[in-house]
């Protein structure tokens, strides 16, 4: 928390008023290339200290709302706001120098010019930080991503993971108001990804600065941020923290992108009770209970989400399956083994769904299976008009 | 307020703003891509300007005199023909000779490669006209050092060698570009992902089924781009064919275009209608050379992943390798060199190999002679003078080629590459019409202007290569530290682009030191350089005053070499750091 209190310097104005305003604010953010709205009506806010994932495919206009935020796109409408100031409008445009950010860039971006000591002392130079305290802050900063015995080599004598903890280096110890991430992680292998991941929110528990981050990637954005943003054709499909965009996605985009779901056609009756029940439309004779917030309270047409690690499968003889409701018999017919679960796919009568079963159960192609549903879990998503 | 129900007068005033801001940006690009284009295309306009409007005194108005002389004779069609002939033959033998030792070097386990390599860049270090000087020296008919030797074992005189021919032209101009094809071969095969053709040995073809189905075909864009390339180069040169092809019955269109310039009474319409004629035909080549390069980047296959071209074990056939780059490097190379040493420090007049009177006498005859003193000094401040305007323009427009819209872009690209499509003595020749009756005419400054466009091509190429393999994230990540954009431009941008804006401005220098087409028409006896001493020694017969210049010429160049290699580290021509 100490470092957390002290003042930011980077930017004309190191004095923040409004304590209250948020870091980030982006309203009705346009960004048009040639006509075609990129980014088209976002809007979205970063408390202090939060952070944020933007999540969503290529060409969702995620990395254009990063790159507005930095400056480096010209807005067409709407505002971004720093620590309560306009830095981007269609009629003004901060120079990014003079932005209280930095940036953590896919491809590293580490200057092969200069050392990596050069490289993490770029910023503070340029904010004519005195030397003996230049030369403590960087060897700090270079200790804390594990770099510090490398600070005389060149970038091009580094690793790719090597190269981003001294990107992270270099933003960081500018001390930025908002720390932005550009899929960092995604020119990295598997194993050094979760390294840096680690790295990344071990730096942001220390310095709790704000950040936006963008990923593509479902997994990055559901264990790193407090809030994600799941953006689709440059607008927000669904904000919300981790837990609530898993459980109760808002439509079929977003279920799909957060995770693997069975998403079916379904209809639904009126409800009776608490509990709604909708029938599957590939099979008639499928009816699942719903008991969340997302049931249906009016008959319609709609679709039905189930995950597959939501699914209870046990075999067909086992007196283990209890409960009434939710419950069918289906048959095997593929198997995926992924060490710790099974993948399978179930036909239950014309309705093929995959279903996670657990390790050990040695389930096999053709088997006859019981699969259930806690009422809890399915998602039910009603039709939309404007889809 | 909300984008949508925003005011309309204001969203436009907002629209406004950023054009304005937008094109604010934008001017100080157009009038470059402007002064570029001005600068590049001058010569070209006034030559079909002047071929149909003679600017002499006693004429006045329209005609299309010259054009039906020129267009309209069986003799210059008869010399086009020859000109393609001459350097579509140089072509195929350059690129042949070219790209075999670019596969050798780039792909196969052929030892030591670096000392090859400097054999095979080595002819773009001498200029054609010293290279045909050299030539000359080993292998014209009877008094060639090669006739010699022999005649002095048969007891006559012979004529075994003989390079004042058609195929001597062709060995002379093919040899000198050969490089372009090697270095446009090469970097093609160092640029293909290695996974192609492992793929297709994968696939169940050898190493020769995988050369012919993959490699060749995927080599095919820069082959092709090679033969363009050196034909348009090729047929602007006019020094070769005129020194060793004086017994040719159809000259090329070159040396003819010499002539009308230089007969007893010039005659510009003619001139300005021949450089028309030859300036359509490289402009044909060019546009195909442009579609084939453009294809080459389609073809370049962009991996994030270094990769390392496969290497291919020649096994057997390697001391084969060898031997052919050795014959090469000693036929090539050395014995030309050899023999324009030779031919600088004997008298050449003396038949007797066995008793050869080496002397210094005629090295520090022609030293001290005040023209060659003068051409020295002349030389010097042109290449000064060339690097320097050069160095600003072509490094400005590549960096500004960074930052501009698409369009403006392309137009500095085209600015910048417009005398590619201009053969050498089509050059010289339109800047003496645009010249002529200025202050500018036989100054030292217009042989300044002449180089500044012939090399201006070269160099931006160069740098703009260069200049794109900078990511802008680059860049990007100096301004979110807080640096704006002419400390970026300090710090970041030129320390990057440094090697390759190095590189270019050797070669600009080599270039300068080394050609004599583009301004053969343009200098007076004060503004004299070497390499038009050179010229005006060989022809007036004086073989060994011209190897002497020739050899000051190659020393100069050999001593740009190493500071560009020592100093900055770099490789001329490719400006990689190595």
């Amino acid at each position: 928390m100490t470092l957390r209190s002290e003042p930011r310097q980077k930017g004309a104005h190191s004095t923040g008023p409004a304590a209250e305003s948020a870091a980030l604010a982006v309203s009705e953010l346009q960004v048009s290339y040639g006509g075609e709205n990129a980014v088209d009506g976002l809007s979205f806010e970063v408390a202090r200290g939060e952070f944020v994932a933007l999540l969503g495919p290529s060409g969702s206009g995620k990395t254009t709302t990063l790159r507005a935020i930095a400056g480096f796109e010209s807005v067409t409408g709407g505002t971004i706001e720093i620590d309560g100031r306009v830095v981007g409008s269609r009629t003004a445009r901060v120079p990014t120098a003079r932005r209280p950010i930095n940036m953590v860039f896919q491809s590293y971006a580490v200057w092969p010019h200069l050392t990596v000591f050069d490289n993490v002392a770029y910023g503070l130079r340029a904010q004519r930080v005195a030397r003996e305290e230049l030369t403590e802050r960087v060897m700090e900063m270079l200790a804390m991503v594990g770099m510090a015995h490398y600070v005389d080599r060149h970038a091009t004598e580094l690793s790719g993971g090597q190269q981003q903890r001294v990107a992270l280096a270099r933003a960081l110890v500018t001390r930025p108001l908002v720390m932005l991430y550009d899929e960092p992680l995604s020119n990295l292998d598997a194993g050094l990804r979760a390294q840096v991941r680690e790295q990344i929110l071990e730096l942001h528990e220390r310095f709790g600065t704000s950040t936006l981050y963008v990923t593509h990637d479902q997994s990055e954005a559901l264990s790193m941020a407090d809030k994600v943003i799941v953006m689709r054709g440059g607008v927000a499909a669904q904000v919300g923290p981790p837990f609530e965009l898993y459980t109760k996605p808002a439509d079929p985009f977003v279920a799909r992108f957060l995770g693997a779901a069975n998403i079916s056609p379904a209809r639904a009756a009126e409800a009776k009770n608490a509990a709604a029940t909708v029938t599957v439309a590939d099979e008639p004779t499928v009816s699942i209970v719903i008991d969340n917030d997302s049931r249906p309270e009016h008959a319609g047409e709609g679709e039905v989400a189930v995950r597959p690690e939501h699914f209870r499968v046990c075999r067909a003889d086992s007196a283990a399956a209890a409960g009434s409701v939710n419950r069918w018999p289906g048959r095997v017919s593929r198997v995926r083994y992924f060490g710790s679960r099974f993948e399978c796919l179930v036909a239950v009568g014309g309705w093929e769904v995959v279903v996670e079963a657990p390790g050990d159960l040695r389930i096999e192609t053709g088997e006859q299976v019981l699969l259930s549903v806690d009422p809890r879990h399915p998602v039910w998503l009603p039709q939309r008009s404007s889809r | 307020m909300t984008v949508g129900t925003a005011p309309r007068d204001l969203r436009v005033a907002g629209a406004r703003a950023a054009g304005v801001r937008r094109l604010a940006g934008r001017l100080p690009v157009a009038l470059l891509a402007l002064v570029i284009a001005g600068l590049t295309l001058s010569p070209v306009v006034a030559m079909f300007y002047n071929s149909v409007h003679p600017t002499t005194p006693d004429s006045g108005g329209y005609t299309a005199e010259a054009l039906k002389a020129v267009y309209g004779s069986a003799r210059v069609w008869t010399s086009l023909a020859v000109t393609l002939e001459l350097s579509a033959c140089a072509a195929v033998f350059g690129t042949v000779v070219g790209g075999t030792f670019a596969w050798l070097i780039a792909r196969t386990d052929l030892r030591a490669k670096g000392i090859f390599e400097i054999f095979v860049l080595a002819p773009l270090f001498t200029s054609p006209l010293v290279a045909a000087i050299a030539w000359f020296s080993l292998a014209a008919p009877q008094s060639g050092y090669l006739n010699r030797i022999i005649g002095q074992i048969v007891g006559h005189q012979v004529t075994t060698f003989d390079i004042t021919t058609t195929y001597g032209i062709v060995w002379v101009l093919g040899l000198h570009s050969m490089p372009y094809a090697y270095l446009f071969i090469k970097s093609a095969l160092q640029n293909m992902d290695p996974a192609l053709e492992e793929a297709s040995h994968a696939n169940g073809h050898g190493p020769l089924g995988t050369l012919f189905r993959v490699t060749l075909p995927m080599t095919m864009p820069a082959i092709a781009a090679s033969l363009m390339f050196i034909v348009v180069v090729s047929a602007g040169v006019f020094s070769v064919p005129s020194i060793l092809g004086p017994r040719m019955h159809n000259k090329p269109l070159p040396v003819l275009m010499y002539q009308a310039i230089t007969q007893y009474i010039a005659n510009y319409p003619r001139v300005a209608a021949l450089g028309t004629l030859l300036f359509l035909l490289s402009a044909v080549l060019l546009v195909g050379y442009r579609r084939l390069t453009r294809m080459e980047r389609r073809y370049a296959t962009v991996t994030g992943k270094g990769f390392r071209p496969r290497q291919i074990h020649l096994g057997r056939f390697r001391p084969v390798a060898t031997t052919l780059g050795i014959v090469y490097a000693i036929v090539c190379v050395v014995l030309p060199n050899a023999a324009l040493v030779l031919a600088a420090v004997t008298k050449y007049a003396s038949r007797d190999l066995a008793h050869m009177p080496f002397t210094w006498q005629n090295v520090s005859d022609v030293l001290h002679r005040a023209t060659v003193r003068s051409a020295l000094t002349n030389t010097v401040i042109a290449v000064v003078a060339v690097v320097v305007v050069v160095g600003l323009l072509a490094g400005l427009s590549a960096l500004l080629m960074r930052r501009t819209s698409r369009s403006l872009g392309a137009a500095l690209d085209y600015a910048n590459s417009a005398p590619l499509a201009v053969p050498g003595i089509v050059l010289s020749a339109g800047l003496l019409l645009v010249y002529l009756r200025t202050p500018l005419y036989a100054t030292l400054a217009l042989l300044v202007v002449a180089y500044v466009i012939h090399s201006l091509p070269n160099a931006f190429r160069i740098i703009r290569t260069g200049s794109m393999q900078i990511s802008g994230e680059l860049e990007e990540a100096s301004a979110v530290n807080g640096v704006g954009q002419l400390g970026t431009l300090r710090r970041v941008t030129l320390p990057l682009i440094g090697p390759s804006l190095f590189g270019a401005l050797a070669l600009v220098a080599i270039l300068t030191i080394r050609d004599v087409n583009e301004i053969i028409l343009l200098y007076s006896p004060d503004s004299q350089v070497l390499s038009v001493l050179t010229w005006n020694y060989m022809s007036d017969g004086s073989v060994s005053s011209a190897a002497v210049i020739g050899v000051i010429q190659s020393l100069l160049i050999l001593v740009i070499l190493v500071v560009a290699r020592l100093a900055f580290r770099v490789n001329a021509l490719v400006g990689d750091r190595r």
